[in-house]
């Protein structure tokens, strides 16, 4: 239920008919199904809709295409990173975005960070500063372009430190876009 | 942004999001307010409902969609404001300077639903909109249209064009190539057609960057992009499937965007949606999905049929007819006719329930009715309508068993979740005023005593007055579903009440009384001696000496004319409730003498095949006095099989019979 006051008025949404679109996209298949569940995920994040949408990218023969539309298309949530870590998985189980099962705590992307000497700043409103690991992705290419990173939380931001983004151009202050992820076990 | 971005990023609305959206929404309030401050913020909120709950796109659109939309959602109801956001997405796009440089001028082809080619158009400014359509003709603006710079729309650069003048304009316009197809909603009649048939004209104009939109029927997009994706595998395809909220109904509903192509594709697009359906449900195959329910066990006064099965079960209501205080007649009356305005008659109250039931509307020169079925596409053949007259059925076959079956066809199928029920018992009843006064708005008492929760389905062009009615008895929008005449609509539970016979009940009336006591009236004053005015009449049933009349009762005996439909229903109920003579054809006119009271005096004018027992009975309930006058039909001998029991012939009255009746209603 989200609640919205205008004037003095208040108003109730009731947002839970966002719900079930599986069972009504059932007859698409393939890529097509790939694409519709792609575009879904934001507005039904349950754990079926993730797994059918992954499964159904990693089957795809373009399946690294498709995976990158995603990431480049949609805003970056949980949801998302979970079916990008079950694709990867499905097709290069080392690779550190690769996981089975589950979404991460967090995943957002960061399109205003800053860098200085110290390193790369940028806001996460709403993140723990308990988080002190996790991988920054480049959406253009999450398989080459994926670190580890420390997360050093300071003055309501974060810092990673510049050495820690590898295919960072570190000559620019302003940075391109990349996906900050953090694992549920971190 | 690309407008495919949209696709991806839309999402239900959180607490972190409404800060932005309440700026948005402060802005589209006031200026819906200084264009009419009769817009509450209540009901401000209420049709902008789908803009607060979903947010579309990243944060800068928005903020524009949520004002742009919820404004719009204010002056248009039943918009689809997620469409509404993709294609105007892809028109504004097209804006985009340096494109225009290097790439030269380029249009946007709209083909489909009327209202949502403003919708695309809105801030495209340099862009040129054709909209498709059989002639070219002048472009008129919705009513939200430039009212405030939110909603900017540049008239100059929309055309509502013939397939033959496009590539006309075009040239003269220095459009090199079409930037975006929009193929919206495409209407069931035009029948499937081919993209690349329907557009040839296009041929030579289509680039690697020109954006093909195709939404509609999520059943209708997901053909058409398994379609593409067959025949042109390199095309760059997004589709997205969404549910579209019309407050409480919801549309499966799609979007596919496509482009890298060179030309237009050959997929074929199916308007609409279909489904198999087969009549051969009846009665007695009453079930868990087709119950018979029975309703008013506590409010209507009359003989009960609790014991019998099936639709057999319910409420016989009487109602008497007055007997007349005067009654005139130029030609002789029928002994049917004399009958029926003497004696009291019963109407029958139940109604059938039905489990994922669907409504189908029907209607064309000849016929026009509401077929029910259940969600299995199982049509009803023996309850309240007549399957046999609609295509539907002609056009079916039989299979070997004898079963007929057809196909439903629907521009869109709306899904109420919870019980439904359609305040009218055919598709266009609501256009006589009368019967919704008689047959239809009572139906809300049927609501009330099954004590559910119900969604009321009404027709998309109901009278202002007629939705201010329902309001007033505790049904505003958010507890109706408005149903275009090519739409379907299916309910959990969909609940067909018996139609009512033309005539007013104790149990149908009293809505009456409801509206009244909420309305104050004091303040007005209107006339005491009314005649009910025949001048905008234009149909059949006309009062051919209607002026004579006019005239001796207006110079004679000091009568003022009404029109009840310019009236506001304030006004109207006080007219009604003062008035001590009332003349009038029998017609919705007269009905308004639901708000009447025993000091007033009727006189009802009509031909003499057109005698109803309608004011009669409401006499009897009201206890005010009725008189009836009747004239000399139009009507060829040939026509006297046809003429009873309705007959809607033109008619003259002797205007003298007429001034004695008002002598005897006006002596002491």
């Amino acid at each position: 239920m989200l609640q919205v006051d205008i004037d003095g008025m208040t108003a109730d949404f009731d947002l839970s008919h966002f719900q079930e679109v599986e069972k009504w996209s059932a007859s698409l298949e393939g890529q097509l199904r790939a694409k519709a569940l792609s575009a879904s995920l934001n507005e039904h994040s349950s754990e079926v809709i993730i797994e059918e949408c992954a499964r159904s990218i990693a089957e795809a023969a373009n399946w690294f295409f498709l995976l990158t539309e995603l990431l480049v298309t949609a805003e970056i949530s949980p949801a998302v990173m979970a079916v990008a870590q079950r694709v990867v998985q499905a097709h290069n189980p080392a690779h550190p975005l690769a996981r089975k099962g589950g979404q991460p705590a967090f995943a957002v992307e960061i399109c205003d960070a800053i860098r200085d000497s110290s390193g790369i700043h940028f806001r996460m409103p709403g993140v723990p500063s308990t988080f002190s690991e996790a991988l920054a992705v480049d959406p253009q290419d999450a398989l080459s372009r994926c670190d580890r990173v420390r997360l050093n939380p300071a003055h309501e931001k974060f810092v990673i430190p510049l050495d820690d983004i590898t295919w960072f151009d570190k000559n620019m202050m302003a940075c391109p876009s990349f996906i900050i992820l953090a694992q549920l076990d971190r | 942004m690309d407008a495919r971005t949209l696709l991806y990023r839309c999402r239900s609305a959180d607490e972190e999001d409404l800060p932005r959206k309440k700026i948005a929404l402060r802005t589209a309030h006031a200026i819906a307010q200084a264009i009419d401050p009769s817009i509450t913020a209540s009901a401000f909120m209420d049709r902008a409902a789908n803009v607060v709950k979903r947010v579309y796109g990243g944060s800068a659109q928005d903020s524009y969609i949520t004002t742009t939309m919820s404004l719009v959602s204010n002056f248009s109801e039943n918009i689809d404001v997620y469409l509404a956001a993709v294609i105007n997405a892809l028109v504004v796009q097209l804006n985009f300077q340096t494109r225009i440089f290097l790439d030269g001028n380029q249009f946007a082809l709209f083909d489909g639903q009327d209202e949502y080619f403003a919708l695309a158009m809105l801030h495209g400014n340099v862009t040129m909109g054709i909209h498709l359509t059989p002639e070219a003709r002048q472009v008129t603006l919705p009513r939200w249209a430039n009212i405030s710079p939110a909603l900017e729309i540049n008239a100059d650069r929309m055309h509502h064009l013939p397939p033959d003048l496009v590539p006309i304009y075009q040239k003269a316009n220095g459009c090199r190539s079409v930037g975006t197809v929009l193929v919206v909603n495409p209407s069931v009649d035009s029948g499937e057609f081919s993209l690349a048939e329907r557009y040839s004209f296009l041929q030579g104009s289509v680039t690697q960057d020109t954006t093909f939109c195709v939404a509609g029927p999520a059943e209708m997009v997901f053909h058409a992009a398994a379609d593409l994706q067959r025949m042109h595998p390199q095309a760059q395809l997004n589709l997205k499937a969404y549910r579209a909220l019309f407050g409480r109904a919801e549309e499966y509903r799609a979007i596919m965007l496509f482009s890298g192509l060179d030309a237009v594709p050959e997929i074929v697009v199916r308007p609409g949606l279909s489904r198999p359906c087969e009549f051969d449900l009846k009665l007695v195959d009453l079930d868990e999905n087709l119950t018979s329910v029975s309703y008013g066990n506590d409010t209507i006064a009359g003989r009960r049929n609790s014991e019998a099965d099936g639709p057999a079960r319910g409420v016989w209501e009487k109602a008497a007819v007055k007997a007349p205080f005067h009654l005139s007649s130029s030609a002789p009356l029928p002994a049917e006719a004399r009958e029926r305005i003497s004696s009291e008659f019963e109407i029958f109250h139940s109604s059938l329930a039905i489990r994922d039931g669907i409504l189908i509307p029907s209607q064309d020169a000849h016929h026009c009715t509401f077929l029910y079925a259940t969600g299995e596409g199982r049509v009803l053949n023996d309850y309240g309508s007549d399957p046999s007259v609609t295509p539907i059925y002609t056009e079916g076959w039989l299979d070997e068993q004898g079963v007929r079956h057809g196909i439903l066809h629907g521009r869109t199928l709306k899904r109420v979740r919870g019980p439904a029920m359609p305040l009218m018992f055919t598709p266009l009843l609501h256009k006589w005023h009368s019967h919704f006064m008689i047959q239809c708005l009572p139906r809300i008492r049927i609501v009330r005593d099954l004590g559910l929760d119900m969604t009321i389905l009404l027709p998309d062009d109901m009278r202002k007055k007629q939705l201010e009615m329902l309001e007033r008895l505790g049904f505003g929008p958010s507890k109706i579903v408005m149903m275009a005449p090519d739409e379907l609509v299916q309910a959990d539970m969909l609940y067909y009440p018996w139609p009512w016979r033309l005539g007013f009940t104790t149990y149908t009336s009293k809505v009456y009384d409801e509206i009244a006591a909420g309305i104050e009236t004091s303040h007005i004053i209107s006339p005491k001696r009314i005649l009910i005015s025949r001048e905008s009449r234009k149909s059949w049933r006309n009062l051919i000496n209607y002026d004579s009349v006019r005239h001796m009762l207006v110079e004679d005996f000091g009568f003022e004319v009404i029109s009840p439909e310019k009236l506001s229903l304030s006004e109207e109920i006080a007219a009604y409730a003062n008035a001590e003579v009332v003349v009038g054809a029998e017609g919705a006119g007269l009905y308004g003498a639901v708000f009447s009271g025993p000091k007033t005096k009727y006189i009802t004018v009509c031909d003499e095949d057109y005698v109803m027992p309608i004011l009669g009975s409401l006499a009897a309930i009201r206890g005010f006095d009725i008189g009836y006058v009747f004239g000399e039909s139009f009507r060829s001998d040939r026509d006297v099989e046809r003429r009873l029991p309705f007959g809607h012939a033109d008619f003259i009255i002797d205007v003298d019979r007429l001034s004695q009746a008002v002598r005897h209603a006006i002596s002491p």
